[in-house]
């Protein structure tokens, strides 16, 4: 029960607390606030997350065995390579099969594979699970968890979009500068959750 | 027969800005005079400072959009307001305007200004007052203590219950005390009773539907009853209402009509909504008082409940429609 | 109506697009993970600055010369990877402006090797192109127009934030909005930065118009 209750508990700081885009805006270009339908945003989300669990479980291991402890100041780079050439292959891996074994999906996907893998919110996310040093289930839990918060975050962004066509948002503001704005004040909302420990 | 040369629309309906705006001034002059009699001249210069700055910030922002400045839009009076009465009365005045100026520079005119802003002004202010300067911000001066209009405050400062609530202890503050407004706390939010007063006038007056701050004060009622903080059920009930600015937020600030949605029953679903994450951000938050950011994190949700509450209004509807057609041939 | 020195205009300020006119931050909207957070001293900013420019120029210029062999699906993983090893490469080369510097960046250092305006560039410049010429000037350009909208947003949160400038104290500021350090702050500082210069560059532009085209008497009256 206590393993759930982490388990959960992690997946859920990954959406809200530590959301890789609100909180850390990691993943945020003007290409990807500006998709312009829901489904998109659903299946960039869905390949995104896939990418980013999946590389985690496969990074896992080799963090775990070779780059920890004390040999760890001076491997690290070795770690970026490392976690950066599993996305790589996830990547490669996740292309082939769905061309092999689902061209319908492939059809549907085949564009977004590039800008969903070479996310800034793929890679950020992994390193920050093995600076905490969590275990596999902890890094796949949080792993999975900021690429679903990402696309919850990016779908929000999409509604609020929505919703500031129909107001007189000054002409300099309109387009990307009033969709960081809207971030920018979700991100405060949520700085109330975390108070005063504010990490900087 | 006798033409109107005025443009559109010529039939207004009586309720407009102006009046909504002035509804709720009315019962935050009442608010700040009782800020008045329990912590003296500060309250008013801080009432003050933080209205002046709004107004003029507003002017500032106006003119730089192209447009004349309104003397008749009351709206930056209020935000300017509610961001004092949600303060200390001992706070520095430089955090009251500097908050007035994030609140009307940043949260309302980039987003069109009046009526068109997404998170609300006096919200949005407070929270990044909160944020940069929490040691001022959640230190109250004692009721009846004297404060300088100017110059240090040398007044001891005391937390509000919020606190002792969020450290999981139990308020030592009795319940009558709390509900004359007797305890530390901000300026305008201690006296329960008397915002109980303003929400029924509120009301009588339709300025605000019943179906928000009634559906947001129960939610969050039945939050606190089923898991309480403090002592037994109906304590932990009292004291979450009756502490920090629930209460104040719940009347004036969530149910600013720019930042609610269109239909009565999204306002109930809205209501909930923003009870269910005030509570959280409560029980969970870093800060003793987290509603401003709640409702700020809420108001990013409102096109989504207004969107699809349409949609499920439409489908009632259009169930209702199918029913009564097949009916109607069956019948024939 | 006369379009000549508004094209004129277009035609020299091609050159510092990326700068200026298209900055990477602030008007393309390209790499903002950095704009919004690792802005909060401006020593972070010139270190992550410096790291731009040296995975972007080389990476761009790779793109150039090999993009049009590499086939579509490989081309953005020789791309990271060989921008990682260039950004580990040149990694030492932060240590010189504070001690501890890319322990404080963390994970913002490896991400700058998948940043978004990296693979626009390249995917830009290894199709085949009108002027080559480009493919160099606007991978230094996009380099000068990151480091400049670092440096201000830095200057902002640093100064305002904690009263310093490049870590020494700046006197004269009577109070610190502490909330300035964090991440929100970035956001909406970069949103009003983004604001700015799209105003002015629709001012200048208008200008330019204005200048071929001026209104007429009667025009002017009616206005």
């Amino acid at each position: 029960m206590e393993h759930i209750t982490l388990f959960l508990s992690i997946i859920l700081a990954a959406i809200v607390m530590q959301n890789a885009f609100i909180m850390r805006g990691l993943g945020a270009n003007k290409n990807t606030l500006l998709i312009s339908s829901p489904r998109r945003i659903f299946l960039y989300g869905a390949v995104l997350t896939t990418v980013c669990s999946l590389s985690a479980l496969i990074s896992w291991p080799i963090n775990y065995f070779f780059l920890r402890g004390p040999q760890l100041e001076e491997r690290l780079s070795l770690r970026y390579l490392v976690t950066l050439g599993c996305i790589c292959l996830v990547y490669l891996l996740l292309w082939y099969l769905t061309w092999e074994k689902a061209p319908r999906l492939h059809y549907h996907l085949r564009e977004l594979y590039a800008s969903a893998t070479f996310n800034c919110a793929v890679l950020g996310s992994l390193l920050l699970a093995f600076s905490e040093n969590y275990n596999l289930l902890h890094t796949f839990g949080f792993a999975f968890g900021s690429g679903v918060g990402y696309t919850l975050a990016i779908l929000l962004i999409y509604e609020g979009r929505r919703r500031i066509v129909l107001s007189e948002v000054p002409r300099a503001f309109r387009g990307l500068p009033i969709i960081l704005l809207y971030t920018g004040i979700l991100s405060m909302a949520i700085y109330g959750l975390i108070g005063h420990q504010l990490p900087t | 027969m006798q033409l109107n040369k005025r443009p559109a629309p010529h039939i207004r309906y009586q309720e407009s800005n102006r009046t909504l705006m002035s509804d709720i001034l009315i019962l935050l002059f009442v608010l700040t005079v009782l800020a008045f009699l329990f912590y003296g001249r500060r309250a008013l210069m801080v009432c003050a400072v933080s209205v002046v700055t709004a107004v003029l910030s507003d002017a500032v922002c106006i003119l730089l959009r192209g447009k004349r400045p309104s003397l008749r839009d009351l709206s930056p009076v209020v935000t300017g307001m509610l961001i004092a009465l949600a303060m200390p009365a001992a706070v520095p005045y430089y955090i009251v305007a500097a908050a007035a100026v994030f609140a009307i520079a940043i949260a309302k005119h980039p987003f069109g200004g009046l009526g068109n802003n997404l998170f609300n002004p006096a919200a949005a202010g407070f929270a990044f007052a909160a944020i940069c300067w929490p040691d001022q911000v959640f230190m109250y001066p004692q009721p009846f203590d004297h404060i300088p209009v100017f110059g240090q405050v040398t007044s001891i400062l005391s937390r509000n219950p919020a606190f002792v609530l969020q450290h999981g202890g139990i308020p030592s503050n009795g319940i009558t005390e709390m509900l004359l407004g007797n305890y530390p706390g901000p300026m305008g939010a201690t006296n329960i009773l008397v915002i109980l007063t303003c929400l029924g006038y509120l009301l009588f007056r339709r300025t605000v539907r019943w179906q928000l701050p009634l559906s947001f004060l129960g939610t969050c009622a039945v939050f606190a009853w089923v898991f309480p903080r403090a002592g037994s059920n109906i304590q932990s009930v009292c004291y979450e209402m009756m502490s920090g600015i629930l209460l104040f937020g719940a009347v004036f600030v969530l149910s600013d009509p720019a930042t609610s949605p269109k239909r009565d029953s999204s306002y109930a679903a809205y209501g909930v909504f923003a009870g269910i994450i005030t509570m959280i951000f409560r029980y969970f938050g870093g800060f003793e008082e987290s509603m401003p950011f709640a409702i700020l994190f809420s108001n990013a949700f409102v096109p989504v409940i207004d969107r699809y509450n349409e949609a499920l209004h439409r489908w009632i509807r259009r169930k209702s429609l199918e029913t009564r057609k097949l009916k109607k041939t069956q019948e024939v | 109506m006369k379009l000549e020195s508004l094209r004129k205009h277009r035609r020299f300020s091609r050159w510092f697009a990326g700068a200026f006119g298209m900055n990477t931050v602030l008007i393309a909207g390209l790499a903002l993970p950095f704009a919004v957070v690792a802005t909060s001293s401006l020593k972070n900013a010139a270190a992550i600055s410096i790291l731009f420019a040296c995975i972007t120029i080389p990476t761009v210029l790779l793109a150039f010369l090999i993009g049009k062999y590499l086939p579509k699906l490989l081309a953005p993983v020789v791309y990271s990877l060989f921008s990682m090893a260039l950004l580990l490469a040149c990694t030492p080369l932060i240590n010189p402006i504070s001690p501890g510097l890319s322990n404080t960046l963390g994970i913002y250092i490896p991400i700058l090797a998948v940043n978004s305006s990296l693979f626009v560039l390249c995917e830009q410049y290894s199709a085949p192109c009108s002027r080559p010429i480009f493919a160099l000037v606007d991978a230094v350009m996009y380099s000068v127009g990151f480091a400049f909208a670092m440096g201000l947003i830095a200057c902002i949160r640093e100064w305002l934030g904690n009263g310093t400038l490049w870590g020494v104290a700046v006197p004269g500021l009577p109070f610190k909005l502490a909330g300035l350090q964090f991440a929100f702050a970035g956001f909406i500082l970069a949103a009003v930065f983004s604001a700015f210069f799209r105003f002015v560059k629709r001012t200048i532009i208008w200008l330019y118009y204005r200048h071929d085209n001026p209104l007429h008497p009667k025009q002017k009256t009616a206005r």
